[in-house]
């Protein structure tokens, strides 16, 4: 069920041999990905395998050792301060806690990195892109409420409308669909697909489950080893032989 | 956005009312110490300034009126004491006025005190050097009060037993046959005009003192504000001298009586029909025997005085110790 | 050499210096704009306003307590009238700003480390991060600047409140009036007991804030680690308070501010 739009082949994000080790850990051994615009790119692995550590290599929340990052034509690693926090207002982040500001409403969450980012120019209506943000992710009028009240499932779309209202070129999904019963993963699967349709934005996703997998992506990297393992779509991998691989689709 | 305001508004309201009691506190602290009043520099020279420190409180007729604002040994023998005091004070400060330094209390601060001169003197300029007194030792006064405490005790005895004899009439013959009598009258007497003289002096130290008590100088004064402490040495001291006026009372009587015994023309029958003088020796006793008791009182209170305690248990071992000793 | 002897020690010097490289941080980091005025006043509201009830009420505690369990003593003297320049100095001096420093770290310091540390294991901080904004100004800049500049404050109050109360306690035994007690008070009091006081109190304000937050700020281990870091938090502080006390007395005595 690939429902990837417009696959234009121009490369957003290119990887190349990343190396991250935590003491005598080495989490990433020469990582390398490319992703293309408008592209779901479903990133599987075990837990513990350095997922997590790839996409926050990305936003520089975590440095990687060696290689290269490029996000949209800039070298991720080379930027400073200033120039990273531009970079970053491009990229959205879906933290695999949801990560919403406990001692702020939901209003407040979405608001946090638009006065960020864009506090130069507040020319424009914060209450109307809040709403329309709630809104693409169906939960208009919880401004009021806050992060404690919601449930997971609505925690996750409120973590993903927040990242929505910088319009970001990219996101990056930190295991989306982890703790969530299966109907709820659903929902959140299909609105990863109508972020990328909507927005039409490039997406790396992190996850270990297979129906998310399957739903939202164009491609899927496998990560084993600290290296790109396999790579191609649902179905071709799911013919793979290999038996790293196939553990996953038993 | 108004929840906001509002704990905005808290918080100022409770920055606003803190910092208000900081400034309040500290402009009274100040206003204390006159940190903010225009103040004159004066200066005393002591022998010895017992712990006074600058920041010390300056008196004047008991009223604060400045602070000690330094302090520097300008020679081997004198130390220089420099106040700032309150321009206004400072117009009754003379060159006659005299400065001392006492205690705060019971065991506060040392504070100066500045006791105002006569009428002669010059109003001190800034700079000015104000007169001082050497300082009255408590230990010292009280160690005469003590002594002389003792000798009065032994002569109050001496003459109790000499005058019982004489005056009890029955016994008259037995004392007039004691040979002895009259070298014991004659040793009582000589001790009796001792400890007059000694009685003399004491009284003028202790009257000293206990003006100075009242007003409020020296150390004892200064240390002990407390009236019922002076009340007793006053007694003391009141006691003491008139004690002295009846010991000099009797003394002449007694050496009248003496002259008579010793000259020999005092036959038994003179000294019987001297009923005159027996009466006259029996009232001066009476008399003394009073005065002896009051002192001893006022010496007991004295001694239960906490402040003085220390000093005559120390003096009760050192007589023990040395009664021990000749004792072995 | 790791053994039972030496990994004590190691630790203790290892977090004395992480400690110090974070407080270095923040003096280097938290200075620079841009400012988070919003986040600076919020967290003085919460650390300043609310603690005012607790703070007041144990303000007022000792105050009665120190005059009451002091009368005896001075009794025996008879010199009961020492009460209020003997216990204000005691309370300004001492009692006010450990008493307030300490329940300060506990209701504070516990409150910092735990936020700060669930917002880390969270990724809350991670989030702030990618929105553009540095946390560690957003959230330890100005919860350190919150406490350094509310604890004066709050020994203040409380130094006014303790005070109340031990003129209470003076009435219990006798009667002052309101006025010959402040007389008292102030007569006794100099700048040498109050300055040092508000300056420590800076210091155990800092103190609070920089370890609190440093906790919260490394917590690992998920929702576990959270209490273990509020609690540290918590024991660190008081620790470093006292510490901090000797010093400022030292201090204080070696400048002559008797």
């Amino acid at each position: 069920m690939n429902t990837g739009s417009s696959n234009t082949n121009s490369p957003v994000i290119i990887i190349k041999d990343v190396s991250k080790s935590f003491g005598e850990n080495h989490v990433l051994t020469g990582f390398n990905l490319t992703v293309n615009k408008g592209e779901n790119v479903v990133v599987l692995g075990r837990s513990g395998t350095g997922k997590s550590v790839l996409i926050k290599c990305i936003v520089r929340l975590v440095d990687a050792d060696r290689g290269s990052i490029q996000v949209l034509g800039t070298d991720i690693p080379s930027l400073k301060r200033d120039a990273l926090d531009a970079m970053r207002s491009k990229i959205g982040f879906l933290f695999q806690s949801s990560a919403l500001y406990d001692s702020m409403t939901v209003g407040e969450n979405l608001e946090f990195p638009l006065r960020r980012h864009r506090k130069k120019n507040m020319h424009y209506d914060v209450n109307k892109l809040v709403s329309d943000a709630l809104e693409s992710v169906g939960l208009n009028g919880t401004q009021k409420m806050s992060p404690a009240e919601l449930s997971g499932g609505m925690r996750k779309r409120i973590g993903i409308a927040r990242t929505l209202i910088l319009n970001p070129e990219v996101m990056l999904y930190d295991e989306p669909t982890t703790g969530l019963d299966p109907v709820t993963a659903r929902e959140i699967n299909h609105l990863i697909l109508d972020v990328q349709e909507k927005f039409n934005t490039s997406s790396i996703i992190i996850s270990h489950d297979m129906n998310c997998a399957r739903m939202t992506a164009n491609r899927i990297v496998v990560l084993i080893g600290g290296k790109c393992y396999a790579e191609g779509t649902y179905a071709e991998l799911k013919q793979s032989q290999d038996k790293n691989v196939k553990q996953f689709f038993d | 956005m108004e929840a906001t305001t509002g704990k905005h508004i808290k918080t100022g309201v409770f920055v606003i009312v803190t910092l208000l009691f900081f400034i309040v506190g500290l402009y009274n602290i100040g206003g204390k110490r006159r940190v903010f009043e225009s103040t004159v520099k004066l200066s005393a020279i002591f022998k010895n300034v017992n712990g006074l420190l600058a920041g010390n409180n300056v008196r004047f007729g008991g009223i604060d009126i400045g602070t000690v604002s330094r302090i520097e040994i300008i020679s081997d023998t004198a130390i220089r004491a420099e106040f700032s005091i309150d321009h206004k004070s400072a117009n009754y400060i003379t060159s006659t006025s005299i400065a001392s330094i006492g205690t705060d209390g019971l065991m506060g601060n040392k504070i100066v005190n500045i006791a105002p001169g006569n009428r002669e003197g010059t109003s001190l300029k800034e700079g000015g050097v104000i007169k001082t007194l050497p300082l009255v030792e408590l230990d010292n006064a009280m160690r005469t009060v003590n002594k002389t405490n003792d000798n009065l005790e032994v002569i109050s005895e001496d003459a109790r037993i000499v005058m019982n004899r004489i005056s009890s009439k029955n016994s008259l013959w037995s004392v007039l046959m004691d040979t002895s009598v009259a070298g014991n009258v004659k040793q009582a007497l000589t001790s009796i005009s001792l400890t007059a003289n000694n009685t003399v002096v004491l009284t003028k130290n202790l009257n000293k003192i206990v003006g100075g008590i009242n007003n409020g100088e020296g150390s004892i004064g200064l240390l002990l504000r407390d009236t019922s402490f002076s009340g007793n040495l006053q007694h003391a001291a009141i006691d003491i001298r008139t004690t002295g006026k009846q010991l000099a009372h009797i003394s002449g009587d007694l050496s009248e009586m003496s002259d008579k015994l010793v000259r020999g023309n005092g036959s038994i029958k003179t000294l019987i029909e001297d009923t005159n003088l027996v009466h006259k020796v029996d009232q001066a006793i009476i008399e003394f025997n009073s005065g002896a008791a009051n002192f001893d009182t006022s010496m007991v209170a004295l001694k239960h005085n906490f402040l003085l305690r220390g000093y005559f248990r120390r003096q009760e071992k050192e007589n023990k110790s040395s009664s021990d000793k000749s004792n072995k | 050499m790791e053994n039972v002897f030496t990994r004590p020690i190691r630790n203790f010097l290892n977090e004395a210096g992480e400690i110090s490289m974070f407080s270095w941080r923040f003096l280097k980091e938290g200075f620079k704009p841009p400012y988070e005025y919003g986040e600076l006043l919020r967290q003085s509201f919460e650390i300043g306003y609310r603690s005012i009830p607790l703070v007041a009420f144990t303000a007022f505690i000792m105050g009665l307590v120190i005059t009451i369990q002091s009368h005896p003593a001075l009794e025996v003297f008879g010199a009961e009238s020492w009460l209020p320049s003997i216990v204000s100095e005691s309370l300004v001096r001492e009692i006010t700003p450990v008493i307030t420093a300490l329940i300060c770290a506990g209701k504070v310091g516990s409150s910092i480390g735990a936020e700060i540390g669930s917002m880390k294991v969270t990724e809350q901080i991670d989030a702030m991060e990618v929105s553009g904004t540095n946390p560690f100004k957003f959230l330890v800049a100005t919860r350190v600047l919150s406490t350094t500049l509310m604890l004066p404050l709050l020994v203040i109050f409380g130094d006014v409140v303790a005070l109340y109360g031990g003129y209470l306690g003076v009435n219990m035994k006798g009667v002052t009036s309101m006025h010959l007690f402040w007389t008292q008070v102030f007569n006794k009091l100099t700048f040498g007991d109050v300055f040092p006081s508000v300056i420590k109190s800076v210091f155990f304000g800092f103190v609070i804030g920089i370890i609190g937050s440093y906790k919260g700020y490394t917590t690992t281990n998920g929702t576990e680690g959270v209490g273990r870091s509020a609690n540290a938090a918590v024991v660190i502080s008081s620790f470093v308070i006292f510490i901090v006390d000797l010093l400022a007395a030292q201090i204080a005595d070696l400048l002559h501010l008797t």
